[in-house]
């Protein structure tokens, strides 16, 4: 079996882990997240825009959750939320929420990698 | 523009060696070939198609520098020359219309919809014969299928996301939704086109190594 063969197997796989990991994020560990911000007048906001609770909703919800947590100084700065509140954020749930997206970035970069590569 | 008519005349010789190979078919369908001859006289079709098809990468490369023709009628060297897969490539034949189109020709839109209309015709008359080809066409396509489905929706994500979060820190972190949704659809699709057509390729590629060995999937030993 080829380097490239094996390269191009574990993209593939990775991308569906990927993908079920968001998946599994937005639908198991949203609500948890959200909780720690129930008094949040931002976040309340932003629930009433996306109300339904389906995936576009679902999704920007957690778009939300992510900037938050992964940007937490400019949100702060801008008032928007308290340090109080997202120090109350467990690890673990911080992880769910983040780490897909920032797997996805170097997931990323190996997708052009592999195009490169399979190019030349 | 010369460059432009010669590429076009050369689609509409791909698109005609195509339509030989329908007729051939339909003879041998009626009764007027054995089965033999029908491969053996399709066999010249394919080596004409191949010539063809090499100097439509040729033009490709001139036209834009960087193969665009290849990769608008979907064909790459590799996966067609080497491996001959016919199945995928009569599949493409709307994708000719297309590039007939582009090149501003109307003619030929209407000539390539005719062929297309007989696309399954000629996969047809591709697979009599073919089967072990067509049988590896077919994981090529599933897993192009497969990549690009998968892809799409990650990246789509992923640059929805992207997209989304920019919006909110252009716009001074006022969490608008309306804004938020616009940048997101953008950053979304972006990123779905890009990851459905590249992570496609990767799938194809894969599907392209397997082999299928009693029943069991393989992946290919190499130089197989």
């Amino acid at each position: 079996m080829s380097l490239f063969l094996v390269y191009s197997i574990v993209l593939m796989a990775g991308v569906f882990i990927l993908l079920g990991l968001m998946l599994y994020a937005e639908y198991r560990k949203l609500d948890e997240l959200e909780s720690y911000f129930s008094e949040n007048e931002c976040v309340r906001r932003h629930k009433r825009f996306w109300k339904r609770n389906q995936r576009i909703d679902k999704f920007y919800r957690m778009g939300l959750m992510i900037d938050f947590l992964s940007d937490s100084k400019r949100f702060v700065k801008a008032g928007l939320v308290t340090e109080d509140e997202l120090a109350l954020v467990p690890l673990a749930l911080r992880r769910w929420a983040l780490w897909p997206y920032r797997i996805s970035h170097i997931w990323v970069v190996g997708t052009v990698i592999w195009a490169i590569w399979y190019r030349s | 523009m010369a460059r432009l008519a010669s590429a076009a005349r050369h689609l509409d010789e791909i698109v005609r060696t195509l339509e030989e190979i329908e007729r051939l078919h339909q003879r041998m369908k009626a009764g007027g070939l054995d089965r033999n001859t029908f491969i053996g006289q399709r066999q010249m079709l394919f080596a004409s198609l191949d010539i063809q098809l090499r100097g439509a990468a040729r033009l490709g490369t001139g036209l834009r520098g960087n193969q665009s023709l290849k990769k608008i009628l979907g064909v790459s060297t590799r996966s067609y020359l080497h491996k001959g897969e016919i199945a995928g490539y009569a599949q493409r034949m709307a994708a000719i219309a297309r590039v007939s189109k582009w090149l501003g020709k109307g003619m030929y839109l209407g000539l390539a919809m005719d062929v297309g209309a007989a696309g399954l015709e000629i996969k047809e008359a591709c697979m009599t014969g073919r089967e072990a080809q067509c049988r590896r066409a077919k994981y090529v396509e599933t897993g192009r299928l497969a990549g690009s489905v998968a892809g799409a929706a990650w990246i789509g994500n992923f640059g929805a996301k992207v997209g989304g979060s920019l919006c909110r820190i252009a716009f001074a972190v006022a969490t608008k939704g309306r804004a938020e949704l616009a940048c997101g659809i953008i950053g979304g699709a972006a990123g779905g086109y890009a990851g459905g057509s590249s992570l496609g390729d990767v799938g194809a590629f894969i599907g392209g190594e397997i082999v299928e060995v009693d029943g069991v999937f393989l992946f290919q030993s190499e130089g197989a």
